[in-house]
C-alpha cells in the first residue's frame, strides 16, 4: 500500500468542556506553521444532529468495510476528518479507511450562530475520546464549536502538542479528488421519506451483501431487486448504510443520486439545515482513489486558463460558473473543464444538491495527486520510452504500445478509446484509462 | 582478525548451538565491527530459519533439539549486528528468548531501541514477554502503541506455559499486577482504552483462553477491587467509557459483562445514571440492551426521573431487538404512573416506536399512546399518521381512531415487475477486431452467457482468418489466456475460453482425450473421480470447442449450428437450416454435441413455415423436421433423435424415442417427473428432489437432455453436473431453454439454504426464472421455496425477484409451491421464520401477490398440529394479517382444521383463534 508519512500535529486533543450553562466543542486544527488560527467560534442550534453526524463520521472514517484478503486487519483509525470553514457553509469529510465510502456533512448557516468565522480548510483531531463525549450531547444541550489552533491549549496554559504520525495511504489524498467526478456525475434518482427510510434502512441485512443489487422505487418505498432497472440505483455493500439507520429518525428525507457511468451512488440525509452525504463507489472493494476518473483531466491541462479560474476561488460555497465566465472572460465550458481539473487536483469539492462546486483546499500536499498516481506515472514512462507509435486508420487513429513483452493495441474511435490490456477488459473504462491509453493521449497531445 | 575470518566464526558460532558464546562473541564487538558483520549475520539466520521448517516434522528429536539452538544463535547473532531497518524487514521472528534479547540489547544499547520496540510489538503483540524483560532490564521505554495492551491480555496472564521468567509456577494474574506498580497504575487502565481485533481483546481472551479465574482478566479485576488495590468507582467508570467507544459488538461484550459481574449498587447505578441512558443511544444493540437494564432497576428503585427518560430513551424505541423497544415503552408507561405531569413529554417519545415490524410491538406503543392520551395532542395525532404505511393491518383501525383520520394505506399495483419482455436479435460478431475485443472482454467477464456463445460463434466464424500482423494482434490475447490457464482461475468458462484462445493462438489443437480433461479438472474439484468417466456440462462445452478447433484448423469460416438467435436463448429454425446448408456446401462436418444443442434450442416460434420450407435430405434435417413437428424415419445418431424430441414435446412421452434410443433414461423420450422431498443421511437432513424414471444406466455424452439428471442419484461425483462456478452454471441453464425443470432440480441439490458464501455460484439457478418466456413447474417452485429461506443474501435477493415477478406473471405453478412448502414446514429445515420474512416482503407488491403467499401459507398447515413446527405462529400471523389485508377469511377447510387443534397460548394459537373468529 502506498503511503506518505503524514504527522497531525495539534496543540491540544479535540475535547467538550462543560460548565453549568453550556458546553463547549473544541476541535483542534491542525498546526501548519500558522499559528493560532481560529477559523470557526459559534453555537450549534441543533446540536444532537450535528454531533451524531460528526460521531457517523468518525465511526466511517474508522471503519474498513473491506479487508483484502492478504491484509491484516489493521485500521487506519489515525486519519481525521477533513473540515472546511467558507463564508456560509461548514464541511467535515472523510473516507472510510477502505477508500470505497465517502461522507460529508454539510451545515448550512441556519444550524449554527456564528461569533467568529475565517475561511479555511484544515485536518481536526477526532479521535476516540472525540467521539465518545459526542455520545454525551442531547437535545437540550447547549453547545458552542470552536474550530482552532491553539485556544485550549492557551486557557489551560499547556503547550504539549499532539503529534501522531501516520502513514496516510495516497488514497485517502486521491480519494477526495476522485469523488467529486463521481458526484459531478450524479442524477437524482429516489427520494424517501423519513419513515420509508427508516423501513428500508431497518429491512438491510446485518450480514455483508456485498452482491449487486438495484434499489427500485415502489409506491409504498423502495426495495431491493437483483435486477438491473432503467431508474434503480446500483448497490453493492448495503452494510455500509448501516450508519445511516440511527441518524434517519431526525431526518426530513433520504434522497438517493446515482452515477450511471461509474455506477457509485449517494444517500444524502436531509435535515433542513444540514445534511449528511454519504456516496458509496460501486463495491465495496473498489476505493474511489483507483479509478481514475480525473487521470484524463490530468493530461489535459491549459495552465493559463487554470490559473485564471483559480484566481477567482475565495472560499465559495457554491462556485458560480457563469460568473467565473464572465469575469475571465472564457466560456462556460472551459471554465467547466478547469474547476473539474481543480477538483481533480484538491482545490474545489462538488456539492451535490447545490449542484455547484465549492472551493476547498486540502490540507496535504497537493503535489503527489499527480506525482503519486501510479498510472499517470507508468503512462509517463511508456511515453519516454517510446513505446507509443501512432497511425492513422480509416476509422480514426490508432496506436501500437509496447509493454510488457506484447503491442497492447490503442483505438480512438467517436465514442473514446479501447485498448486490448486487461484493465481495459476487465473496467471497460468504467475505471479511468488504462497507461496505454494515457500514454497515447499525451502523445497525441503532444503531437497536436 | 580479517572479515573472512568473522563469518567463519558466525557460521561456526551457530552450528555449535552455544547461546553463551554467541553473546560472548558479540560482546567483545563495537558498533562499526557488528555492522561489518551483519550481511553474514542475516544471511546464516535466514538460511537456518528456512532449514528449521523445512524439517519440522522430519528430524528426530535430538536434532530437533540442536535445530532450535543453531536458530536461536543465529537469531542473536542477527539481531546483535543488524541495522534497524535490516531488522525491519526480518520481523519478529528474528527475537530471540526474553533473557537473551535483553543481554544482546543491554550490551548494545542502540538509540533506535524505543523506536524498534514500538514496531515490534504493533507487528506481533505476542511480543509482549520479549517486550516487558527488556523494560524491566531498563533497556528500552514502555510502548505506547496499543499492540502492547493487546500482548498484555494475553501475555501477562499466567494461562499457558509460558518462557517467562516472570510467571512462576502457581502464580495468578492477581499477584502479578499487585506485584508490578506500573501495570497495576497504568496499564491495567489502558485495557479499557484499546479495543484489541479479532485475535486479541479481553472478550476473545476469556472466551477462549482465560476461563480459570486465576488467569480471568474479570475475576482478577473484581479481586484487585474488592482489596482496594485498584478503584472500584474507576472500574465502574472505566468499563462504561469503554462502551462510549463504539468498539465492535463482539469485543464490547466483555466490557457490558464486566460492568455487570462488578454488580453495582443503587447508590452506585444513581451516580451513573446519565451515563446509562447516554448509551441507549450507542449503535451496538446489546449494549444498549445492557443499559436498559440498568435504567430498569434504577425505575425500580424510584431513582429514574421521568424527564430524563424521556429526553434519552427515543434510541432504544427505534431499536430492531423486540424485547429493547417493549421493555422501554413498559419503562415508559411506568414513569408516566410516577410523573402524571410529565405525561405529555413521555408520549410524544412513543410514536417512534411504530416504526418497528412487529406487530405486537405497534400494539403495546398504540395502547401507551392511547393509555396516555396521546389521541388529544394534535402533534402526537400527527405523528402517528406519519408511520401509516408502517402499521399491520390489523391495527390501522386502531391507528386511525388514535390519530383521528382514516390511516389508508397505499395499495401497490404498478410495480416495475416484468421480466425482460422484449425479445432481441442477437447479431453475429462481424469482425476479427471485433472478436479480439469481445475475447478480451469476455475472458475477464463472462458473466452472459449468451455474450459467451456469441463469442464462441465468432471464433468459429473468423477464427480461420490469418492477416499479415496475425501474431501482433493476438499477442495480449494470448498472453492473458496463458495466465490465467497458469493461474488455474476456478471460473470454468474463463479457463475455456483461455483454452480456446490458447488452440486458436497456436494453432494447435489439444489432443487430450476426455479424461485427460477430467484428469485435469479433478486436481481443482478432488470429488470428481479421476477413474469414472466423466459427465457434466463443463465437458459439453469443452467437446464442441474441441471439434470447432478442427475446422478452423481446416480452414473452415462456419458458424456454430448451435449459437442462440435472440436473447431468449433460442435459435430460428430458419437460421439452423441455413447454417446447416452452409456446411454442406462447404464439405464440413459438424459435431454432435453442437447439433444436439442446436436442435434443443430451436426456437418454437415460425416452426410450422420452417418445416413447409424444408426438405429433409440427410439426417440432421429428418431430426430438425421431427423436432419441427413433422413426422420422420428415425435415424442412428441417439443423441440427434433424443434432442429433437425434447425440442419437439418436452412434456409428452414419445414411445418410439423412448423404445429405440431411451434407455430407459429420464428425458429421453421419457419426460422426467419430479418429487419435492426430503433426503437424511447419518441424522443430517436436507431438501431433496427425486426423478422418475431413475438413472440407472450410463449415460452418453450426446444425451444432454439425461445429463441433467445425474445428480439425482446424490453421488458427490456428480453433484457440480451443471458447473461448479456461476458462469458454468449460467451457461447450462442456456442448454435447453424451452424446459428449465432438470435445470432447477441440480439447484435443490446443491444445498442453497444454509451456506453463505461471498459469491455464490447457486444464485445461478434462479437467474432462468426471471425470463419472460421461463415456466417455474414442480422443481422450480421446490428450487424457488429453499431459495425464499436461504442465509444467503444474494440467494434470498434473487428468489424473491424470481417469487414476485413469476407470481405477477403467473409463471409460477403456486400448487408446486404450497406442496414443497407443506413438505419442508415440518421438517424445520429450514426454518420458518425465514419465510415469514420473505413472504411478508413478497406480499407488499400486490394484493394478488398477497392472495397467492395468503393460499401458500394456508395450504402448508397439513401436518399434525400436535407437534408444530416451530417459529410457525410468525407465519400464522402474517397468515392473518393477510387476510386482514385482504378483508377475506380463511376458507382452506384443512388448514381451518389444523389451526382448530393447536392447543396453547403461544403466537401460534393466538393468531391461530383470530383467523378462526374472522369466520
Amino acid at each position: 500500500m502506498a503511503a506518505i508519512d503524514h504527522k497531525y500535529r495539534y496543540s491540544y486533543p479535540s475535547r467538550i468542556e462543560t460548565d453549568a450553562n453550556t458546553s463547549r466543542l473544541h476541535l483542534a486544527a491542525e498546526l501548519n506553521g500558522d499559528r493560532d488560527v481560529r477559523f470557526f467560534e459559534g453555537d450549534l442550534l441543533r446540536p444532537s444532529i450535528t454531533a451524531r453526524n460528526l460521531r457517523a463520521i468518525s465511526g466511517i472514517v474508522g471503519t474498513r468495510f473491506y479487508t483484502p484478503p492478504s491484509m491484516v486487519a489493521r485500521l487506519i483509525r489515525e486519519s481525521d476528518p477533513v473540515v472546511t470553514i467558507a463564508r456560509d457553509q461548514i464541511r467535515f469529510e472523510g473516507f472510510s479507511a477502505c477508500c470505497s465510502t465517502y461522507v460529508r456533512h454539510d451545515m448550512s448557516p441556519y444550524s449554527y450562530s456564528v461569533n467568529h468565522l475565517s475561511p479555511g480548510t484544515t485536518n481536526v483531531d477526532f479521535q476516540a475520546d472525540m467521539r465518545a463525549a459526542l455520545a454525551k450531547v442531547r437535545s437540550d444541550t447547549s453547545l458552542r464549536l470552536m474550530v482552532d489552533q491553539e485556544s485550549v491549549a492557551l486557557q489551560n496554559d499547556t503547550s504539549t502538542v499532539v503529534e501522531r504520525k501516520v502513514p496516510l495511504p495516497t488514497r485517502w489524498i486521491k480519494g477526495f479528488t476522485e469523488v467529486q467526478s463521481h458526484l459531478r456525475g450524479m442524477r437524482k434518482a429516489i427520494t424517501l421519506s423519513k419513515v420509508q427510510a427508516q423501513q428500508f434502512l431497518r429491512a438491510l441485512p446485518r450480514a455483508k451483501a456485498d452482491h449487486e443489487q438495484w434499489l427500485i422505487k415502489t409506491a409504498s418505498g423502495v426495495r431491493l431487486s437483483t435486477r438491473a432497472t432503467q431508474n434503480g440505483v446500483m448497490i453493492r455493500g448495503t452494510q455500509r448504510l448501516r450508519a445511516l439507520e440511527a441518524l434517519a429518525v431526525d431526518a426530513d428525507h433520504l434522497q438517493i443520486w446515482f452515477n450511471e457511468q461509474h455506477r457509485s451512488s449517494a444517500w444524502v440525509l436531509d435535515y433542513g439545515d444540514q445534511r449528511l452525504l454519504l456516496v458509496l463507489n460501486a463495491e465495496p472493494w473498489r476505493g474511489f482513489s483507483g479509478d481514475g476518473q480525473v487521470l484524463s483531466q490530468l493530461v489535459d491541462i491549459d495552465q493559463r486558463v487554470l490559473a485564471e479560474v483559480r484566481a477567482q476561488l475565495a472560499w465559495q460555497a457554491a462556485i458560480d460558473p457563469l460568473h467565473i465566465a464572465s469575469v475571465t472572460r472564457q466560456n462556460t465550458d472551459t471554465v467547466a473543464h478547469a474547476l473539474s481539473v481543480l477538483a481533480a487536483q484538491g482545490l474545489v469539492g462538488f456539492d451535490l444538491v447545490a449542484e455547484a462546486y465549492f472551493h476547498r483546499e486540502l490540507p496535504f500536499d497537493l503535489s503527489l495527486i499527480e506525482r503519486l498516481n501510479p498510472r499517470l506515472k507508468s503512462a509517463r514512462a511508456l511515453l519516454e520510452s517510446g513505446a507509443v507509435a501512432i497511425e492513422q486508420t480509416p476509422q480514426g487513429h490508432a496506436a501500437d504500445v509496447h509493454s510488457s513483452g506484447v503491442i497492447h493495441r490503442v483505438t480512438v474511435t467517436q465514442d473514446g478509446f479501447t485498448c486490448t490490456c486487461p484493465w481495459y477488459a476487465k473496467h471497460q473504462g468504467e475505471r479511468g484509462p488504462c497507461k496505454h491509453i494515457l500514454a497515447t493521449q499525451m502523445r497525441m497531445d503532444s503531437a497536436a | 582478525m580479517t572479515d573472512i575470518d568473522d563469518e567463519q566464526e558466525i557460521l561456526y558460532l551457530v552450528e555449535q548451538g552455544a547461546h553463551s558464546a554467541c553473546l560472548s562473541f558479540l560482546k567483545s564487538l563495537d558498533e562499526t565491527e557488528r555492522r561489518k558483520l551483519s550481511h553474514q549475520a542475516i544471511r546464516t539466520y535466514r538460511k537456518k530459519d528456512r532449514t528449521w521448517f523445512d524439517q519440522l516434522l522430519s528430524t528426530s528429536p535430538a536434532d530437533r533439539a540442536l535445530l532450535d539452538r543453531q536458530l536461536e544463535c543465529a537469531r542473536i547473532l542477527a539481531l546483535g549486528t543488524a541495522a534497524p531497518s535490516e531488522l525491519k524487514k526480518l520481523g519478529w521472528r528474528v527475537v530471540p528468548d526474553g533473557l537473551r534479547l535483553a543481554s544482546v540489547m543491554r550490551d548494545r544499547r542502540p538509540a533506535w531501541i524505543d523506536q524498534w520496540v514500538e514496531t515490534l510489538i504493533d507487528d506481533n503483540p505476542r511480543m509482549y514477554q520479549q517486550v516487558r524483560t527488556l523494560m524491566e532490564a531498563g533497556v528500552c521505554q514502555k510502548p505506547k502503541s496499543d499492540g502492547y495492551i493487546m500482548g498484555m491480555i494475553d501475555g501477562l496472564p499466567p494461562a499457558r506455559a509460558t518462557i517467562s521468567p516472570m510467571q512462576a509456577s502457581g502464580d495468578t494474574l492477581a499477584k502479578r499486577i499487585r506485584s508490578v506498580p506500573d501495570i497495576r497504575d497504568e496499564d491495567i487502565w489502558r485495557l479499557f482504552e484499546v479495543e484489541g481485533n479479532g485475535d486479541l481483546s479481553l472478550t476473545a481472551f476469556e472466551k477462549y483462553v482465560g476461563v480459570r479465574k486465576s488467569c480471568s482478566w474479570t475475576h482478577t479485576l473484581i479481586e484487585l477491587s474488592e482489596d482496594n488495590t485498584i478503584g472500584r468507582d474507576r472500574l465502574l467508570d472505566a468499563s462504561l467509557d469503554a462502551l462510549d467507544r463504539d468498539f465492535a459488538q463482539f469485543r464490547a461484550g466483555w466490557f457490558s459483562r464486566f460492568h455487570d459481574a462488578l454488580s453495582p449498587t443503587h447508590n452506585e447505578m444513581e451516580a451513573r445514571r446519565g451515563r446509562y441512558l447516554r448509551l441507549l443511544g450507542s449503535s451496538i444493540p446489546p449494549t444498549v440492551s445492557f443499559a436498559l437494564k440498568r435504567v430498569q432497576k434504577l425505575a425500580k428503585a424510584n431513582r429514574l426521573p421521568a424527564d430524563e427518560l424521556a429526553a434519552s430513551i427515543q434510541p432504544a424505541l427505534q431499536a430492531r431487538a423486540k424485547g429493547t423497544v417493549k421493555l422501554s415503552l413498559k419503562l415508559i408507561a411506568q414513569a408516566a404512573k410516577r410523573s402524571p405531569d410529565l405525561v405529555p413529554s413521555l408520549c410524544r417519545v412513543v410514536p417512534v416506536a411504530l416504526i418497528h415490524e412487529a406487530t405486537d410491538v405497534q400494539h403495546q406503543a398504540l395502547n401507551l399512546i392511547e393509555t396516555l392520551g396521546g389521541s388529544a395532542i394534535p402533534e402526537i395525532r400527527s405523528a402517528v399518521s406519519e408511520y401509516a404505511d408502517a402499521i399491520a393491518p390489523s391495527l390501522r383501525d386502531y391507528a386511525s381512531k388514535i390519530a383521528s383520520v382514516s390511516l389508508v394505506r397505499h395499495e401497490v399495483e404498478e410495480l416495475d415487475m416484468a421480466a425482460e419482455a422484449s425479445v432481441t436479435t442477437i447479431e453475429p460478431i462481424n469482425s476479427f477486431d471485433e472478436l479480439l475485443r469481445e475475447w478480451l472482454r469476455l475472458l475477464e467477464d463472462p458473466s452472459d452467457p449468451l455474450d459467451v456463445e456469441r463469442l464462441v460463434d465468432g471464433v468459429a466464424r473468423h477464427g480461420a482468418a490469418r492477416s499479415e500482423d496475425f501474431d501482433k494482434r493476438i499477442g495480449p490475447l494470448k498472453k492473458r489466456a496463458e495466465k490465467l490457464i497458469n493461474d488455474q482461475t476456478p471460473d470454468e468458462i474463463r479457463f475455456q475460453l483461455a483454452r480456446l484462445a490458447l488452440g486458436l493462438t497456436t494453432g494447435q489443437i489439444t489432443t487430450e482425450s476426455e479424461r485427460a480433461i477430467n484428469a485435469e479438472r479433478a486436481s481443482y474439484f478432488p470429488l470428481h473421480d479421476k477413474e469414472q468417466p466423466e459427465r457434466s456440462f463443463q465437458i459439453v462445452f469443452y467437446v464442441r470447442t474441441h471439434y470447432l478447433l478442427e475446422r478452423i484448423n481446416g480452414g473452415f469460416r462456419l458458424p456454430l449450428l448451435s449459437a442462440p438467435t435472440d436473447s431468449r436463448g433460442f435459435v430460428s429454425a430458419e437460421a439452423i437450416i441455413a447454417r446447416h446448408r452452409g456446411y454442406k456446401a462447404e464439405g464440413a462436418k459438424h459435431d454432435i454435441v453442437d447439433a444436439a444443442l442446436a436442435l434443443l434450442r430451436l426456437s418454437p416460434d415460425d416452426r410450422s413455415d420452417a418445416l413447409e420450407s424444408l426438405d429433409p435430405q440427410d439426417e440432421f434435417e429428418r431430426a430438425l423436421a421431427f423436432a419441427l413437428g413433422g413426422e420422420s424415419e428415425l435415424g442412428k445418431t441417439d443423441g440427434l433423435w433424443i434432442a429433437a424430441w425434447a425440442a419437439r414435446q418436452p412434456y409428452t412421452d414419445h414411445s418410439e424415442i423412448k423404445k429405440c434410443f431411451g434407455r430407459g433414461l429420464p428425458d429421453a423420450g421419457t419426460v422426467a417427473r419430479f418429487n419435492v422431498g426430503f433426503s437424511e443421511h447419518y441424522n443430517w437432513g436436507f431438501p431433496s428432489v427425486f426423478v422418475e424414471p431413475k438413472v440407472e444406466a450410463d449415460v452418453p455424452m450426446s444425451f444432454l437432455t439425461t445429463l441433467f439428471h445425474l445428480s439425482d442419484s446424490r453421488s458427490l461425483r456428480f453433484i457440480g453436473v451443471c458447473g461448479g462456478s456461476i458462469n458454468m452454471i449460467r451457461w447450462t441453464s442456456t442448454v435447453w431453454p424451452l424446459h428449465q425443470e432438470p435445470f432447477f432440480a441440480n439447484g435443490i441439490h446443491c444445498d442453497v439454504t444454509d451456506q453463505p458464501l461471498a459469491n455464490n455460484p447457486c444464485c445461478g439457478f434462479f437467474e432462468p426464472m426471471l425470463r419472460q418466456h421461463v415456466d417455474v413447474g414442480t422443481a422450480g417452485a421446490g428450487l424457488l421455496l429453499l431459495g425464499l429461506a436461504s442465509k444467503d443474501t444474494a440467494i434470498r435477493s434473487v428468489a424473491m425477484d424470481a417469487a414476485i415477478v413469476t407470481i405477477a406473471e403467473d409463471r409460477l405453478d403456486i400448487e408446486g409451491l404450497r406442496k414443497a412448502m407443506e413438505t419442508y414446514l415440518p421438517s424445520r429445515v429450514p426454518p420458518p421464520r425465514r419465510w415469514t420474512k420473505s413472504f411478508s416482503e413478497i406480499s407488499s407488491c400486490s394484493r394478488k401477490h398477497k392472495a397467492v403467499i395468503r393460499d401458500v401459507i394456508a395450504g402448508s398447515l397439513r401436518h399434525d398440529p400436535k407437534k408444530p413446527a416451530r417459529d410457525l405462529g410468525g407465519l400464522v400471523e402474517l397468515l392473518y394479517e393477510l387476510s386482514v389485508a385482504l378483508d377475506s377469511p380463511l376458507t382452506d377447510e384443512l388448514a381451518i382444521e389444523f389451526l382448530s387443534c393447536v392447543t396453547g397460548s403461544g403466537k401460534l394459537a393466538r393468531f391461530g383463534k383470530k383467523l378462526l373468529a374472522m369466520g
